[in-house]
């Protein structure tokens, strides 16, 4: 009866996957389901404006650089490559090599992480925050941004702002002219008419004036001098909520890479975690997925 | 684990990882060199997503070895993708909505003059 028993195939319930594949796979689809949400909300706000008339901050108004969105895409792809190749060495029973593939794969997420922080520091040093960019210039909004440009041409104008000469004439130029001025006309000076006219929110109220203007940021694109991004603060809360959402789910990457490593050094990894490595390669893949629809939603289109 | 190897021997061959990283990299600099050249337009976004989404489904069957395991999981994704198609398809009624309600009449009271 026993041997009866014992040659009767043995049968499984549920899907034929190992369950710490399927868990992951339930994972990403909760993952998707976030992101899309995010990305959806995102589609929404930017096309969602009153009028299509007023335009949605250019990456050039946000301090946005293109290249380094594109590089970082590279990055990531790299970083891809890398874990799928572990997995394959893992399999060939190659230890040492998938081994030195996780750590390939953690220094180029480290790289990601690296230059995203350089693009945050942009944002920080310029302003661009949510809630702190300065948008319509009227009432108390305007009054805040002329004691603000007050107080930065007053640091240029010291010699801390390391401005080029024609910024640093322009400079001391406005910072004289600056009582009696309205904050439109401030923004025009800083900005210059060629943008201004861009930004059709203020033009009922900008500078009356004929003459075209040349900004002082035109001057020295280095110099941080704020001015008036209409919707700029809606942008910053997209772009920080999806790239810090991304960045995180990045980190977290980079923590599981880092136990592998030590599990590595520890000589506690080997081909029995081939599945491990597959799980963490499926959630990898998912993080450069995420990334490639971000980089064109917030730097291309 | 016997499971698992059987599963990564029908799974892709090296060469393969390799085109499909080659392919990668081409289609994100054809993105950027598209963004370079047409700027903003209604076009250039079009060609821009249509490489994202090409990028994407190559992740996704190659490095995610979906091409091999999509009979195992496809009762987990299906779902998904249809509460996605849906989730878009609601944001994008409530944009139409915003376009019929707001138009140019906004604009127009936005830029007529402010007594």
């Amino acid at each position: 009866m026993a041997h009866a028993v014992a040659e009767e195939p043995t049968l499984h319930m549920g899907m034929p996957l190992p369950n710490g594949k399927l868990a992951m796979w339930l994972f990403l689809v909760t993952e998707i389901m976030f992101f899309t949400a995010l990305v959806g909300t995102y589609l929404l706000l930017r096309n969602g404006q009153p009028t299509a008339r007023q335009p949605w901050p250019t990456p050039h108004d946000v301090h946005l650089a293109e290249w380094a969105g594109a590089g970082n895409t590279l990055v990531l792809i790299c970083s891809s490559l890398c874990v799928v190749l572990a997995h394959w060495y893992l399999h060939e029973h190659n230890v040492r090599k998938a081994t030195q593939m996780i750590g390939l794969t953690l220094a180029l997420g480290c790289i990601f992480l690296g230059v995203k922080a350089w693009e945050y520091s942009q944002k920080f040093s310029h302003g661009i925050l949510p809630g702190r960019v300065y948008e319509k210039l009227d009432g108390e909004t305007g009054y805040r941004y002329i004691r603000d440009i007050k107080e930065r041409l007053e640091h240029i104008v010291a010699g801390h702002g390391h401005a080029n000469e024609k910024a640093l004439a322009a400079s001391k130029q406005l910072l004289e002219d600056l009582p009696g001025m309205t904050a439109q006309q401030v923004n025009e000076r800083v900005a210059g008419t060629k943008y201004v006219e861009t930004k059709p929110i203020d033009l009922p109220r900008r500078a009356s004036t004929q003459d075209k203007i040349t900004g002082i940021l035109e001057m020295d694109p280095s110099l941080h001098l704020p001015y008036s991004i209409p919707y700029g603060n809606l942008w910053a809360s997209c772009y920080f909520a999806l790239t810090g959402f991304h960045a995180l789910h990045v980190l977290g990457g980079l923590v599981i890479f880092t136990v592998i490593l030590v599990m590595a050094a520890l000589s506690r990894f080997g081909p029995q975690h081939e599945g491990l490595i597959e799980n963490v390669g499926l959630y990898w893949h998912f993080v450069d997925i995420v990334w490639v629809f971000l980089f064109p939603f917030l730097y291309l289109v | 684990m016997t499971e698992s190897h059987a599963a990564a021997h029908a799974g892709p061959r090296f060469k393969d990882y390799m085109r499909t990283f080659y392919a990668l990299m081409f289609l994100t600099v054809a993105s950027y060199v598209v963004y370079v050249t047409m700027g903003h337009g209604l076009g250039a976004a079009g060609i821009i997503l249509v490489l994202a989404i090409i990028k994407s489904s190559l992740i996704i069957t190659i490095f995610m070895h979906l091409y091999f395991d999509w009979k195992k999981v496809y009762g987990i994704i299906i779902p998904v993708m249809i509460l996605c198609v849906m989730s878009t398809m609601i944001f994008l009624v409530d944009q139409v909505m915003v376009w019929r309600h707001v138009g140019d009449t906004a604009t127009e009271q936005l830029q007529a003059p402010r007594h």
